[in-house]
């Protein structure tokens, strides 16, 4: 009988095995590059983001009503001021804005227009950003508040503008694929001692539409969040994924758009290019998981300021994205891993010729059957499984088996060890 | 009658494509050149600007060397390239394959009032021999034995009796204890789970009589409220169809109907019905539909009012 004591012995060992090779490759052969198939141009890929970016998946959204776009191009700040009294007349719920007036101009009546017309905001969000994050990974703070200058945010709630992992304190183009943004972030301001914490932009323009779904969505207590894209602003190359509104600064500022973008709603003023659909403005565009380009992306496709908007229009929706707990991951990688050492071992013991065939057979089945869940459970239920540890063990499986079961426990049998020095004829 | 047949019938129709939940066709995603358009109102021409909603019998003009995006309330973009005059209700045609909830249900409505339907609903009432499950009660209730119901509130009716004047309705609850005893002289009534007798309650048990004849009694009706984990299961649907739906409207309780129908609570649809009659009580299409669904699940060919 192949279940016997002896047999679960071995099959806690292999686990044990392939676990503690995994680890070690880990850390001393930086082996989880291989999950990288081929090279630096996929490095940012994940398989979820076939949902966005594919119309296969995903019921087509409708459009977002409540959340519109001003691009304010290249204009100066007196250009800017004007643009917000036009939008200001019309009663917008809150305007955002998606930039910083960092220091003063020598022009100081371009200040003072500008000034004057964000004081007359009646709820005003400015952005922000944390930069300089501490040396220790455990440190929770920032060390740099980049952020207006105190003439303009007077009247202004702050909130951060930090979109991910990678645009916290580095360089625009280091940045990889914008997917999820901090909720609320910390900075420490070590000379006075005093700690500033800010939510981020999205959920905080949100609250001023919906406070209950803000408050909802920031009981979550997680601190970064995955962004459930929308859409596009307006794109003439990319007509089916344009979802928010968006009004240029030449129409704003001849008054030439329909007063129901602006009333009651949440307007956001940012970059959009020189103008709506210049192709050769990259400042404030990422790359993100709606790119029509799944791997080796070359064109950044969403300004910043519409990634703000899809943050506000998940936040509003309550339409958000869950994620599967690490150590859930974890204990799935085990289970599935010990399932495979099972099939292995009994394979290695009953068909050992058929055990490099067979068990290749099985590994790929499974691996496609777990990036086909991977992406339904996303498409479906919006859960992103993480499942990455459980790909590893089941790909590392059967060779792994075959080192123990091969030369593990050879090694330590004095006969079998004998037959490795023995020349045959 | 016909008239009023037609215009429910394409109103029916035409919720299928239009009745999303933004109160527009179609909006302005982008707009370049002399644009202009014509509400159905007969306004004059006027400019088109980013933004603008467009609805259902408005009419655009284009220009000359024109670009016009617009913005479907499905969420599909079309572009008008060439200079001439679009028709806001051929477009939104064009747009198809964007059926709403509503849409969705409309049509089932729609098709289930197709003469041909009709026909073969009332062929198989017909067939019906009359010897139900419930065996031999006099007094048969428009439901099954059990029912599971959604809303708070639920209708019942059951098929008048002869020199009846007045009902006896015992309500009581799992464990067979008389939660209340009500009278009523419709053959109609409402159980209202908001009712403090009532709140607590997940499962109802009704049975009716005539006012002093016992022997006249229906039998035990169950009425089971649904359990939270089910009911999380129409809650986006209801949710879709609630915010695209205007509830003081007749037609679109009718909708709901056949929503709560197809998902099989009856109890719920039946009462979507008697509210559709209770606002329109001059339409013969929904008294029409409501007999259909009576005949449907076999339980009367006459709503017996």
């Amino acid at each position: 009988m192949l279940l016997t004591k002896k047999f679960w012995k071995d099959v806690f060992i292999g686990t044990a095995f392939i676990f503690a090779f995994m680890g070690f490759a880990y850390y001393f052969l930086a082996i989880f590059s291989f999950l990288d198939p081929v090279g630096e141009a996929l490095q940012d890929m994940q398989i979820t983001d076939q949902v966005f970016s594919n119309p296969s998946f995903r019921d087509r959204p409708t459009p977002e009503d409540r959340v519109t776009v001003v691009n304010f191009g290249r204009r100066g700040r007196a250009e800017i001021a004007q643009m917000i009294n036009v939008v200001n007349k019309y009663n917008p719920k809150v305007i955002g804005i998606d930039t910083f007036f960092s220091s003063l101009k020598e022009d100081s009546l371009s200040d003072l227009l500008l000034a004057d017309a964000l004081s007359r905001v009646e709820n005003l969000v400015l952005g922000t950003q944390f930069m300089e994050p501490g040396d220790d990974e455990d440190d929770p703070y920032f060390y740099y508040l980049r952020r207006s200058h105190p003439l303009f945010n007077d009247h202004a709630v702050e909130a951060h503008v930090v979109l991910s992992a990678e645009t916290a304190g580095t360089a625009q183009e280091e940045f990889k694929v914008v997917r999820q943004f901090f909720t609320k972030m910390q900075y420490k301001d070590t000379i006075n001692n005093v700690v500033i914490e800010q939510q981020a932009f999205g959920v905080k323009l949100a609250e001023f539409l919906d406070p209950d779904a803000a408050r909802e969505f920031m009981e979550r207590t997680n601190e970064e969040e995955i962004i459930n894209y929308r859409g596009n602003v307006f794109d003439i190359n990319n007509l089916d994924k344009s979802k928010f509104f968006v009004i240029d600064w030449m129409d704003v500022l001849d008054d030439n758009f329909d007063p129901g973008l602006i009333t009651d709603n949440v307007v956001i003023f940012g970059m959009v290019g020189e103008y709506i659909g210049e192709p050769y403005y990259t400042e404030d565009k990422f790359f993100t998981p709606m790119n029509d380009k799944y791997a080796g992306r070359a064109d950044e496709d969403m300004f910043g300021v519409v990634i703000h908007a899809n943050i506000v229009s998940m936040v509003l929706n309550r339409d958000y994205i869950e994620r599967m707990s690490d150590f859930s991951g974890i204990i799935v990688a085990i289970i599935l891993c010990m399932i495979n050492v099972v099939m292995f071992t009994l394979i290695y013991r009953k068909l050992p010729l058929w055990y490099d065939g067979l068990t290749k057979l099985i590994q790929l089945l499974q691996l496609i059957l777990i990036l086909f869940a991977i992406v339904m459970a996303f498409d479906l239920y919006s859960l992103e499984l993480e499942l990455t540890l459980s790909i590893i063990a089941i790909a590392l499986a059967g060779d792994s088996l075959e080192v123990l079961y091969g030369v593990g426990y050879n090694i330590f049998d004095s006969k079998k060890r004998k037959l490795l020095f023995t020349t045959r004829q | 009658m016909k008239t009023k047949l037609f215009a429910l019938a394409f109103g029916l129709v035409l919720c299928s494509y239009s009745a999303f939940s933004q109160d527009y066709v179609f909006k302005v995603l982008a707009n370049k050149g002399e644009n202009t358009y014509k509400t159905a109102a007969g306004s004059s021409w006027e400019a088109l600007k980013t933004g603008t909603k467009l609805e259902s019998g408005d009419v655009i003009k284009t220009s000359g060397s024109c670009y016009l995006a617009l913005l479907h309330s499905s969420g599909k973009p079309i572009e008008l390239k060439e200079a001439k005059e679009y028709k806001i209700d051929d477009l939104s045609t064009q747009m198809g394959g964007g059926e709403s909830i509503v849409g969705k249900y409309a049509n089932y409505v729609a098709s289930k009032m197709a003469p041909e339907e009709r026909e073969t609903n009332r062929k198989k009432y017909a067939s019906v021999t009359g010897a139900t499950e419930r065996g031999f009660e006099q007094i048969k209730v428009f439901m099954k034995s059990t029912a599971d119901v959604y809303n708070t509130s639920a209708i019942i009716r059951w098929k008048p009796q002869a020199n009846a004047e007045n009902y006896e309705l015992t309500l009581k609850d799992m464990f067979d204890d008389v939660i209340m005893v009500t009278e009523t002289d419709d053959n109609h009534f409402k159980v209202d789970f908001t009712d403090d007798r009532l709140q607590d309650k997940d499962l109802v048990i009704v049975s009716v009589s005539v006012k002093g004849d016992k022997d006249s009694n229906s039998g035990d009706y169950g009425i089971q409220k649904v359990s939270t984990d089910a009911s999380s299961k129409y809650k986006n649907d209801l949710d879709a169809l609630s915010e695209a739906l205007d509830p003081s409207s007749a037609i679109n309780n009718l909708i709901l109907a056949e929503f709560y129908e197809q998902n099989n609570l009856l109890l719920d649809a039946l009462t979507s019905y008697e509210m559709a009659i209770q606002k329109s009580p001059d339409v013969d299409y929904f008294k029409d539909a409501y007999t259909e669904f009576l005949m449907r699940n076999q339980w009367s060919d006459t709503i017996d009012q």
